[in-house]
């Protein structure tokens, strides 16, 4: 089918809303001297990741849409543009986000891409526009085929994509402490996402739901913000650039390097691109289950908690 | 949104941004006041490596940590820190201390500003523990 649609640019139409919630944020921040931190540099180094990734897009977009209008061409099913269908390819689609997320954390090659958003030690409002330059490099433009060819239009998949990006961003704060419990139980919130960026081993590989928290419970990776561990910000081994396209670009760096090591065989060099991050051929790096059975080794009290339900002391 | 309209209103909004932040004081950097102090974000980084021996720089801004894996540079990133395992840094003096140069992409490189007293100190522990390195 080849009809057209047309939404708008939703993330567009946010850039002012944006601008005047970070400058609410930092006035929050200085004059209440509590709710997050901000640092210049750091904050600028997220804005600039920001303007990259829509610059990213004009310049790239092409090859996603060209694909998902071929598969639209392929589909014979056209489910309309009526709410309720727009409502549901959102619903498909934040479990769509919520696969294409855990693979962002669990799969080396779409690390590299989504890395920089976790590269500040930082948690504020512009942190949520540390975006990537790559994610067309990653290839997680199929795992929106399934959508597209249940006969969902790729300007609505694009346009409800779009308003989960936008959702997101009013919870990337620390100024928020928690929502009402009805609200914390279903969708995604200040203090769920806060925990998708602790490096805690507590933390680590959890949350990692775009609006609907639910889909972190149906599968297994949801951890609460616990009262007496603070989250800690960033990676586990945190950068030290603020450079742009550094911050962009460094993991395909490492994983270019890591190809290039001698000795190894072709097998390793897939492993390094589709292995857990920490992943090595020779075993000298951790992977964060062998960082929280460490935790958990100093500390056997924390054994059973959330974070380290599988545990044992 | 056109991009005649998105352009200059993305460049207003990080002027806005940037002046901001400058006005609220973020732009301050981080020092390690004690030895303490460098301790405790260092343990922050490597939470199961506690530290032999502390050497903070006379500005705060960096500081040599020995621990059980060898020697390692903590520094000062904006308000925050960072660590450097030193096997491999390379060592140039300056004139007010060291250049350290990584093999990391994400941190090529890392000034530090030591006194001439300080820099021979540093620059003596550094070669020392790479020579023990390369030994083992």
């Amino acid at each position: 089918m080849t009809d057209m649609l047309i939404y708008p640019k939703v993330t567009d139409y946010a850039v002012p809303f944006f601008i005047l919630a970070i400058l609410i944020e930092i006035a929050w921040i200085t004059f209440k001297k509590r709710g997050g931190r901000y640092e210049t540099r750091d904050a600028m180094t997220s804005l600039f990741m920001g303007v990259g990734s829509v610059v990213s897009g004009i310049l790239l977009g092409f090859i996603a849409w060209n694909f998902f209008m071929f598969l639209w061409w392929l589909t014979p099913i056209n489910l309309g543009a009526s709410v309720l269908v727009v409502v549901i390819c959102f619903v498909l689609d934040d479990l769509r986000y919520y696969w294409v997320h855990r693979f962002g954390h669990r799969v080396r090659w779409v690390w590299a891409s989504h890395v920089n958003h976790h590269s500040s030690q930082h948690y504020n409002l512009t942190t949520a526009l540390r975006q990537t330059w790559t994610g067309t490099f990653t290839l997680m433009m199929v795992v929106r085929a399934p959508l597209i060819l249940l006969g969902f239009h790729p300007a609505m998949v694009l346009f409800v994509g779009g308003v989960n990006l936008i959702y997101q961003f009013w919870i990337h704060t620390e100024a928020i402490d928690k929502m009402p419990r009805w609200f914390e139980a279903v969708m995604n919130t200040p203090s769920h996402h806060r925990v998708h960026h602790g490096r805690n081993p507590r933390y680590l590989d959890a949350n990692y739901a775009g609006v609907f928290i639910i889909w972190d419970k149906m599968f297994g990776t949801f951890v609460p913000e616990v009262e007496y561990e603070k989250v800690d910000y960033g990676l586990i081994h945190n950068i030290g650039t603020f450079n742009p396209i550094r911050v962009a670009f460094h993991e395909w760096v490492a994983i270019w390097r890591d190809w290039r090591q001698p000795g190894l065989t072709w097998k390793d060099r897939w492993n390094y691109a589709v292995k857990p991050p920490g992943w090595r051929h020779d075993d000298k790096c951790g992977s964060t289950e062998l960082l929280k059975r460490r935790h958990v080794a100093r500390n056997p009290e924390v054994a059973g908690t959330p974070g380290f339900e599988d545990y044992k002391a | 949104m056109p991009l005649h309209i998105l352009a200059p209103m993305v460049v207003v909004g990080l002027l806005i941004a940037w002046g901001t932040m400058r006005w609220a004081g973020c732009s301050r950097d981080l020092h390690f006041t004690t030895v303490e102090d460098a301790r405790l974000h260092w343990l922050r980084h490597r939470p199961g490596a506690k530290p032999r021996d502390i050497i903070v720089a006379s500005d705060g801004r960096a500081a040599l940590v020995e621990v059980a894996s060898g020697l390692w540079l903590l520094r000062s990133f904006g308000i925050d820190s960072v660590i450097h395992h030193l096997d491999q840094a390379q060592l140039t003096p300056v004139n007010q201390g060291l250049t350290l140069g990584f093999q990391e992409y994400d941190d090529p490189k890392a000034k530090i500003t030591l006194t001439p007293e300080e820099a021979d100190i540093w620059r003596d522990r550094i070669k020392a523990h790479q020579q023990e390195s390369r030994n083992d």
